[in-house]
């Protein structure tokens, strides 16, 4: 029997619900030649408010099945597990029915049947669902209805069903009511549709009459204009009717519920409040799978109170990421923290502001007095910098059963002279808070120490190691930290580690700047998906210890499941998103870097 | 006042198998509920075949191999990482359920009982670990050991604010806990003993989860307990104590209640065989239990089904009888919500047992248990489904699979009426036939019935 992958039986899926909605006659030669060539825009109404385009199935599918990841999968045991699943024989054995009875293979099927693409769309007025299918074998179209009906009426016979297709005719149409909805053909057309108003109303744009379509929307045509070269999957979203409409008011209202989520999204709720739509593309090749989502934004149009996030003007960008053999992440934004402290009773209700105002008297406090917002926060510069890394443990050091990353903060500030004194005796007093709390609960102290060079400075702080326990190979989690600050020139960093803090501080305006990858925009993250696998086989052992308990698996069973989530992990590069907001629009990029075999 | 008496030299003989009372099925798993957690019928099968004294040599000889216990030590390490006691119980649960020497677990979970600390006090999840295997290393050893032991066990000692004892303020705490409730009993000791040895135990203390004698700590004085005077220690303290004739009978009382049944208590000629057991074996547990397992008592009506099964036995013993596995972090907090949450007993007595295990509150909370385990996704039985175990042992009919499990999981007859509803789930048309045997299941596990073990 043959043996099919696990993107080839989702393709198989998909080729089974094509058949199985099945088609009528495709008579080509009855429809109007100039009406064959209309798009499925031409064909949708003008009150569409989502849709979805497939461009190419053939070319994805066909790039999905032979894509290199895909012979990464099937070398894992697991695969060959999974095909042994009995479900799986069944679908195979359905498959290789219709494969003989049509004279074709299933992959030849479902590209032939979908070549001129697939569109899913959802029409506002008649609350309507319709997927268009573009096929150019009218021939191989009929033969798969005749074999999909014959199966689908013999087995509605077995259980003493009636005709599941029952004919319709609509101006001269064939349609077939389901009990679902309707199905029809339409020269190359292959139509299936919730509710029969959105179905006709179809028929009558394909038959030549003079009715509005979505490609008559300027919005839209404005949206495909932009859309670029074609991509694996395009989709489209009128959300200035939806806003209109009073949909989902509170993600429109361009309010965020929470500081933070303010802090990392207050400029796409920005956008929105005032898109006239949102497009989203997504992209697959070889090396990367890629998820593009615009919406247009008026510079203009931006509220003062957001301009904390884009900077004035909206030219406000992130630094370049900073660049770590151990980076497990990195982020960079352009945010101006003081203004958007100072600006935060406009930003939320009034329940949040309180609570706010009551921080920033506590924060105060902490610092002396000094007004957190004005001078604290207004020490730096928008542009902050997050880095975060594996840790690696010298031998003859505590080592904890734990393994975390270490992070840092690395900011800008504005006057070194100034500022320095005062960060430096705030985190003092921090540390020592810590050991005053610490004691109190029998945890182990920081030892505060002082590194000073010509170019920078450390603060630094380190737990001393029980007595015998110097060498502990599973010493507690409070190992991970050694909290540290430093300073070189306007560059503030505050680290979990020494060791991260001396790495970014080291550098300082020399060799560090060398290996910044220059990336404008407002916001940039990127995850190193390797050190990411390798910050977790640091902790393969509570790893499987989890696995163990949470799934009740031997230990052979857990250390098998986490080596497979690991081989999958190793097939992913770097991910990186970035939010841009340039030339009119916001756009929110994700890229997912993909491995092959072999690599 | 009700007490369970019986000739004790017909009590305490070991079972002989008759006519009318022969060694079965019925029997062969009321050993194992009580010896471990209920084990799978191939397991009663086999201990039928080999006859009551081959079965019970085999559960109090069983020895866990040292690969077994590595591995289980590893698993803990990992745990203890996060130092959360609570992750801590989801790894003892997988322990009980993975162990091939289920009784020193069992006797394990009797001893937490018996000296219940609580990690909610201790707040030291490695501490608890620690008093874990100790209780682990002497369950059916030597008392007398684990008693010395226990008395400078760092989270026992934080547990009972022991951790400082000085001796211009000696903390009477622990010399009361170990009267009272560790060795002797209720009025086998006067307010004075309780004085004079906390003076024993000054200079013991605690300093960073390290057991420490402070020599200026102690008092080096003369002090008189239950009889002896002398310039006593810790140690010596302890040993007088053990010394005591009440030591043994306080001792054989409590396993009698573990083993045999809940209630009533014994009569003191039915324990003082079982004393002197302990007695002759300088108070090493392992002859003692043999005994009780191995005696007419033990295998009579006066002990099968004679006891409240504890939130523990009922998860553990389930998924025990059914070669089951599942996520053993719900479990824990499970059982922890039904009021048997390990490592954290309710105060320095431990878990009341008996009847206590039942009220309006727990009667829920216990249906709630079996409810999520037999719900839960991660529940696999045999590694599959319970519709293959079911298929794998040949069981064609619903009467077929209700008589399996009424063998081995149940103590107590089933009435028809009973047994009827139970099919007329799994004949049911509701559900997949794995849903509608889980849902049968789960009725089976919620009856009365099956609340005793």
């Amino acid at each position: 029997m043959r043996t099919y992958s696990p993107c080839a039986r989702a393709a198989l899926g998909l080729s089974a619900l094509l058949c199985l909605v099945a088609v009528s006659r495709a008579d080509e030669a009855n429809a109007p030649p100039e009406q064959a060539a209309l798009s499925a825009a031409e064909l949708l109404p003008p009150g569409t408010l989502f849709i979805a385009e497939l461009p190419d199935p053939a070319a994805t599918l066909d790039r999905v099945l032979n894509h290199p990841l895909i012979a990464r999968l099937e070398a894992l045991p697991v695969y060959e597990q999974a095909m042994a699943n009995p479900d799986l024989a069944k679908l195979e054995a359905a498959v290789e029915y219709f494969e003989n009875r049509l004279g074709t293979d299933w992959q030849s099927l479902v590209m032939t049947l979908t070549r001129g693409g697939v569109t899913l769309a959802f029409d506002g007025q008649s609350r309507g669902v319709v997927i268009l299918v573009r096929s150019d074998d009218a021939e191989l179209l009929e033969r798969t209805r005749e074999v999909v009906f014959e199966v689908g009426r013999e087995e509605a016979r077995k259980k003493g069903e009636a005709d599941p297709y029952e004919p319709v005719e609509y101006r001269g149409q064939t349609a077939y009511k389901t009990k679902k909805g309707a199905i029809a053909v339409l020269g190359p057309w292959l139509l299936m549709a919730n509710k029969p108003d959105l179905l006709r109303g179809i028929v009558d744009r394909y038959l030549g009459d003079d009715l509005e379509s979505l490609s008559d929307s300027e919005q839209y045509q404005e949206a495909l204009a932009a859309r670029g070269p074609a991509p694996t999957l395009w989709g489209y979203v009128d959300v200035e009717t939806l806003r209109d409409r009073g949909v989902a008011k509170h993600v429109f209202s361009g309010r965020a519920p929470h500081p933070l989520l303010e802090v990392v999204a207050g400029g796409v709720l920005e956008a929105i409040r005032t898109a006239p739509y949102v497009t989203a593309r997504f992209d697959l090749t070889n090396d990367a799978a890629g998820l593009k989502i615009a919406m247009p934004l008026d510079p203009e149009s931006i509220g003062e109170e957001r301009t904390y996030y884009f900077g004035p003007e909206a030219q406000g960008h992130a630094a370049p990421l900073i660049h770590d053999d151990q980076m497990l992440f990195g982020v960079s934004v352009h945010r101006d923290l003081a203004e958007f402290w100072l600006r935060s009773g406009d930003l939320f209700d009034a329940q949040t502001g309180d609570q706010i105002a009551a921080m920033d008297s506590q924060l105060s406090t902490l610092f002396s007095g000094k007004d957190f917002g004005t001078d604290i926060l207004g020490a730096f510069t928008p542009q902050m910098r997050i880095v975060a890394a594996r840790q690696e443990f010298a031998e003859g050091e505590p080592v904890p059963s734990i393994k975390l990353p270490s992070f840092s903060l690395v900011l800008e500030l504005r006057d070194p002279e100034q500022s320095q004194r005062e960060l430096r005796r705030t985190f003092q007093s921090l540390i020592g808070f810590l050991n005053v709390v610490g004691a109190t609960n029998g945890q182990p102290q920081l030892e505060l120490d002082l590194v000073r060079t010509d170019d920078y400075e450390l603060v630094t702080s380190s737990y001393i190691p029980e007595v015998g326990e110097e060498d502990s190979t599973t010493a507690p989690i409070n190992v991970n930290f050694s909290p540290t600050i430093g300073f070189a020139g306007t560059r503030f960093v505050v680290a979990s580690t020494t060791a991260l803090a001396t790495r970014l501080i080291e550098p300082a305006d020399e060799s560090i700047d060398a290996t910044e990858e220059a990336v404008p925009g407002n916001t940039v993250v990127r995850v190193n998906a390797s050190v990411l696998r390798s910050v977790l086989l640091d902790n393969r052992d509570q790893l499987i210890a989890q696995n163990m308990l949470e799934n009740g698996h031997t230990r052979e069973e857990a250390e098998a499941e986490v080596g497979v989530f690991m081989e999958l992990m190793d097939a992913v590069g770097a991910v990186t998103v970035e939010l841009h907001c340039a030339r009119g629009e916001l756009t929110f990029d994700l890229e997912v870097g993909l491995k092959g075999a072999g690599r | 006042m009700r007490v369970l008496d019986a000739d004790p030299d017909w009590a305490w003989a070991p079972f002989e198998p008759s006519r009318e009372h022969p060694w079965d099925r019925r029997l062969a798993a009321h050993l194992y509920r009580r010896a471990g957690f209920g084990a799978s019928l191939d397991f009663i099968d086999a201990a039928v075949d080999a006859g009551p004294s081959a079965a019970i040599g085999a559960i109090v000889d069983a020895e866990e191999p040292s690969e077994f216990s590595a591995d289980m030590a590893r698993l803990a390490e990992a745990n203890l990482a996060t130092g959360n006691a609570q992750n801590l119980a989801a790894w003892w649960l997988y322990r009980m359920m993975a162990t091939p020497a289920p009784l020193r677990e069992r006797m394990t979970l009797f001893w937490h009982g018996h000296f219940a600390t609580s990690a909610e006090k201790v707040g030291d999840a490695r501490l608890m670990y620690r008093q874990n295997n100790l209780l682990r290393e002497q369950a059916l050893g030597d008392f007398s050991i684990l008693l010395q032991e226990i008395s400078r066990d760092p989270a026992m000692l934080i547990y009972l604010d022991s951790d400082s004892n000085r001796k211009s303020h000696p903390n009477e705490n622990y010399a009361r806990e170990i009267m009272e409730l560790f060795a002797l009993g209720e009025g086998q000791y006067s307010e004075q003993d309780i004085r004079e040895l906390a003076r024993c135990f000054t200079g013991w203390e605690i300093r960073r989860g390290k057991f420490r004698f402070n020599r200026y700590q102690h008092d080096t004085g003369e002090k008189s307990i239950l009889g002896k005077t002398g310039t006593f220690g810790g140690e010596e303290g302890v040993e007088i104590v053990l010394a005591q004739r009440a030591a043994p009978r306080f001792l054989a009382s409590k396993l009698i209640r573990e083993f045999i049944c809940d209630e009533p208590a014994p009569s003191p000629p039915l324990i003082e065989p079982l004393a002197q057991i302990l007695r002759e074996s300088n108070l090493q547990l392992e002859p003692v239990v043999r005994s009780i397992l191995s005696s007419n008592l033990f295998f009579s009506a006066r002990s099968v089904g004679r006891k409240v099964r504890s939130p523990v036995d009922l998860a553990v013993g389930l998924l025990r009888s059914l070669d089951a596995t599942t996520n053993t972090y719900l479990v824990a907090e499970s059982l922890r919500k039904v009021g048997q949450g390990l490592f954290y007993p309710p105060n320095v007595k431990g878990w009341d047992g008996g009847r206590t295990w039942i009220n309006s509150s727990t009667l829920l909370g216990r249906a709630n248990l079996m409810r999520d385990l037999l719900t839960s996704d991660k529940t696999r039985f045999a590694g599959s489904s319970l519709e293959e175990l079911i298929d794998s042992q040949g069981l064609a009919t619903a009467s077929a699979v209700v008589d399996w499990w009424q063998q081995h999981l149940v103590a107590v007859p089933l009435t028809s009426d009973v047994t009827g509803r139970v099919m007329e789930i799994l004949g049911g048309a509701r559900g997949t036939r794995e849903e509608r045997l889980r849902s049968a299941l789960l009725v089976l596990c919620t009856l009365p019935e099956f609340q005793l073990g």
